[in-house]
């Protein structure tokens, strides 16, 4: 054979081809003959193998088949930089999740369509994720299921269930000291300040200064309450269990909330022993439980 | 379930009044319906004549209804129980109240004695009434000025129909008096009619006429009444003017009761007196005490077009007929407006009126509070009623007394506008006639007040997790436990205890729809819905039980201290209770009373409940 080209003049080469193919529009798919006049020193048959190979190794390519035709496609600097240093079965792992996006992966999903052993797919993984590469989450939907996503990528509103959603738990805690600021600030708009003891008074007919969904909205993002990106409709959300809850309601032709005096739950049935009485339905006169030995009247007129 | 316990309650209700047999025999008829007199004897083993005396008793009162039916040529009478009425003596102390505050004492006398006796001639009530007092003492009054206040009140109890005069079919069951009636209309209507499906129809359209009428009795002005002596006239004006405060309108003057009519206590309106209240209690709480009492005011002045809580027949087209509507002007609710209530002071008061004023200015641009606060300037189209209302009245604007009568009608304008605005709908706006007119809404404020009084006793039973998820399914309809989950922005995990719960209690009901041809658990939806009428029926039936358990646990507490109790009702021992009472008795004593009090003011609350969820 002819004198060998040195690594280094190959190395070189392999980077100005790279630099060429990436000029390219993403997804152009080059054939040989293209490729082969990138290369300088045209027509040399060998240098322009050796670089190709160069280039498929660290993954600037991939080599893919149209027809009977081979053609090659450039890959991202980084995803190249990032597969240049992945096993094998790491690298099948990779493009899988890559291609799974926000959506993620599931193990068993990832094991059909790689076909590997189980052992050595955990063991790639474990490797990825040593590497920062991908991650695991939890989804919304399948809670036990174990799925894996880029480590760049935040999930998807359908992974991680909108932001009412913290490791895929609904946040309670979150979610309830929201509803109650904004029941506050509801309530600092809906009635007339009182000054000096006046009986509870009302805003006169008419009036329309109840606050809108937008501008409680706008006062929820301004507050600081949150780092939770919230949009609109994640408020009206909020919104719509506090009416259920009773605690506002819409006004104004739907377009605005005021929050609601509660009556206070007084109530003749479940203040009596009976409304609350786990037996209640087993009482009689005569049977085993029945109001002449009932021990809830018993205490509740001891009270 | 709810009859069943219903039937207890009213069992245990005749008890405690009217004693064990009458109680006996009412449960009898509760269970089997309707039984001639050999009957109820063979099922409660008891001697025909205390059955007949006991009959006597019940009747009289109202619990018992009869009928006399001639079967193969021989009259058998049945009887029958009227459950509602039997219900109806729980009401006894709040109609009591309810006289008291409006006649006073003697107001309070008549309603109680009237309930007592259950029907009564006006001429020998008089004569008991008056005998009564001589003998008890109890009034200041000699006894034949009393009997002029008290026919006096009566007149007036009997002109806003909170008594009525005794009618036959009060006496028999409804059912038997339209069967009569089918009867007779058919013979009559016969010959007329070829077609029977019409003829049937006719008849029917005549009985629901009919029967309408005889529930709403005599509804004249002066119905049970004659003119009054023209002698004894001045005698009684003079009376009346001490006596009550209320209307005096010079034409009633001339009328009094007529002493031959037999006279009862009408509960149907006191049923609309109860639901004002209600309503008016559930305005102060939403909006306010000064709102509230100018409701109130709204609401007494329309009470007496109103006579009862339900309007007989099909009362969808009535709701719909804008006509038939009974509106109320602001102009017509400041005559009578009383003037007690410090609306004046609400309008002057800087803090109330201030804000208002001011949250005014910064919604509009051209600030009118200044010359709203002077009552002088409205706007344009009321400036207009004003006008209208000016003529009509034909007042100098100058005049500081007109002045401040339209303030106060501005006033009060503002405090029905509120009202309309809620969204509760407490009024609804008619027109602009007499500075606004406005009407009752009171079919769709009683589903309100009911849904109110379901969703607080499930706010208690299960907390504010219950009502949100109660309120979310009767919003959206059939849901299932994920959608729901998803609204509520709770767990699924959480959320599932709480709603079988609810079912469970009868507040929702749940419905399977099977995914595929076999049903199979696994392969089935579980949809949530709200049926506001089962809830509703459940809630009555438990509330019903809760009041029978009330009342025997009240019974119990008083057999555990029969003796002392007995011990105590001695004469001898009222009158020297220091000295034959020992501490430990008097403390028992004491006990007791407080537990009789507590266990009757539950009972009176848990009625409040019945009367919210049925009657309203």
């Amino acid at each position: 054979m002819a004198t060998q080209v040195p690594q280094s003049t190959i190395d070189t080469l392999a980077a100005s081809v790279y630099e060429q193919c990436l000029q390219a529009p993403t997804g152009f798919l080059f054939s040989i003959s293209q490729l082969q006049e990138m290369v300088p020193g045209k027509s040399n048959l060998e240098v322009t193998q050796h670089v190709l190979n160069e280039l498929l190794r660290t993954r600037s390519l991939s080599a893919m088949t149209q027809g009977n035709q081979t053609l090659f496609k450039a890959a991202a600097r980084d995803y190249a930089d990032k597969v240049k240093n992945m096993s094998g079965d790491e690298e099948i792992l990779y493009g899988y999740i890559q291609e799974a996006a926000r959506e993620g992966i599931w193990t068993k999903t990832l094991k059909a369509k790689t076909n590997m052993h189980t052992t050595t797919m955990n063991k790639a993984l474990k490797g990825l994720e040593g590497k920062r590469f991908v991650k695991a989450i939890k989804s919304v939907k399948y809670p036990a299921r174990k799925i894996y996503m880029l480590y760049e990528l935040t999930p998807s509103i359908d992974v991680t269930g909108g932001p009412w959603f913290t490791d895929a738990e609904l946040d309670n805690e979150f979610i309830n000291e929201l509803l109650t600021a904004i029941t506050k600030f509801i309530t600092s708009k809906s009635f007339p300040r009182i000054v000096r003891g006046s009986s509870v008074a009302s805003f006169p007919p008419g009036y329309t200064g109840y606050p809108s969904q937008n501008e409680i909205y706008r006062w929820v993002k301004s507050s600081n309450l949150t780092e939770v990106d919230l949009a609109e409709a994640d408020i009206r959300n909020l919104l719509d269990v506090l009416v259920y809850d009773g605690k506002i309601e819409r006004v104004v032709g739907g377009t605005a909330y005021r929050a609601v005096r509660k009556p206070e739950s007084v109530n003749g049935f479940t203040e009596s022993p009976c409304g609350r009485c786990p037996v209640f339905s087993l009482c009689r006169e005569g049977g085993p439980v029945s109001a002449s030995n009932c021990v809830y009247f018993e205490d509740w007129l001891n009270f | 379930m709810s009859q069943q316990h219903a039937a207890e309650l009213c069992a245990l209700l005749v008890n405690d009044i009217y004693g064990e047999v009458s109680s006996k025999v009412v449960s009898i008829l509760l269970q089997l319906g309707r039984l001639p007199i050999p009957q109820i004897c063979s099922h409660i083993k008891l001697g025909p004549k205390i059955v007949k005396q006991t009959l006597v008793v019940l009747i009289q009162q109202h619990l018992v209804t009869h009928y006399t039916h001639s079967e193969n040529h021989r009259d058998i009478v049945y009887y029958e129980t009227n459950w509602m009425q039997i219900y109806e003596l729980l009401h006894a102390g709040r109609i009591i109240r309810a006289m008291e505050s409006r006649y006073g004492n003697d107001g309070a006398l008549v309603i109680s004695n009237m309930l007592q006796l259950g029907h009564a001639r006006v001429s020998d009530f008089l004569s008991a009434y008056g005998t009564s007092t001589k003998n008890a003492g109890q009034d200041a009054e000699d006894t034949t000025t009393s009997v002029e206040t008290l026919k006096s009140i009566i007149t007036e109890m009997v002109a806003s129909r909170f008594l009525i005069q005794v009618q036959e079919h009060h006496m028999n069951p409804p059912t038997d008096t339209i069967n009569a009636m089918r009867k007779s209309l058919t013979a009559q209507l016969r010959k007329n009619f070829t077609v029977e499906t019409r003829l049937v129809k006719e008849v029917d359209r005549q009985i629901a006429i009919k029967m309408a009428e005889f529930a709403d009795g005599d509804t004249s002005a002066h119905a049970g009444m004659k003119r009054k002596l023209a002698t004894s006239a001045k005698g009684k004006a003079k009376k009346r003017a001490k006596v009550s405060m209320y209307d005096q309108e010079v034409e009633e003057e001339e009328w009094e009761v007529d002493e031959e009519v037999v006279l009862r206590v009408n509960h149907e309106k006191f049923l609309v007196l109860f639901r004002n209240q209600e309503l008016v209690s559930l305005a102060e709480k939403r909006l306010g005490r000064t709102t509230s009492l100018v409701y109130r005011q709204f609401l007494e002045k329309l009470e007496p077009k109103y006579l009862r809580c339900h309007v007989i027949g099909d009362d969808d087209e009535e709701e719909d007929n804008p006509k038939k509507r009974i509106k109320l002007s602001v102009l017509e609710l400041s005559k009578t407006f009383d003037f007690s209530i410090e609306l004046d002071n609400s309008i002057a008061a800087p803090p109330k009126e201030v804000s208002r004023g001011r949250k005014r200015s910064l919604e509009d641009s051209d600030d009118e509070s200044p010359k709203h606060l002077n009552g002088n300037a409205e706007d344009e189209d009321e400036d207009e009623e004003e006008d209208e209302w000016a003529d009509h009245e034909e007042i100098d604007d100058a005049d500081p007394e007109a002045l401040k009568k339209k303030k106060r009608m501005a006033i009060i304008k503002q405090h029905l506008q509120l009202l309309a605005e809620d969204s509760f709908k407490f009024l609804k706006h008619e027109s602009t006639r007499g500075m606004g007119e406005w009407s009752i809404n009171y079919k769709e404020l009683g589903k309100l007040i009911k849904q109110l009084e379901v969703e607080k006793v499930v706010e208690e039973r299960f907390g504010s997790m219950g009502t949100r998820l109660l309120r979310i399914v009767k919003d959206k309809g059939k849901l299932d436990e994920k959608q729901i989950a998803n609204i509520a922005l709770l767990k699924q995990k959480e959320i599932r205890a709480t709603l079988s719960g609810l079912h469970e209690a009868g507040h929702l009901e749940l419905q399977e729809v099977p995914k595929t041809a076999t049903p199979q658990v696994s392969r089935m939806f579980f949809l949530w819905f709200y049926d506001f009428e089962r809830a509703k029926n459940a809630l009555i039936g438990d509330v019903y039980k809760a009041m029978a358990r009330c009342i025997q646990r009240t019974n119990t507490e008083r057999d555990k201290r029969k003796s002392l109790l007995e011990k105590w009702e001695r004469t001898d021992v009222q009158a020297n209770q220091e000295e034959y009472l020992t501490t430990g008795e008097k403390r028992e004593l004491e006990i007791w009373s407080t537990r009789e009090e507590k266990l009757l003011a539950q009972l009176m609350r848990l009625d409040r409940i019945v009367m919210v969820m049925r009657d309203f």
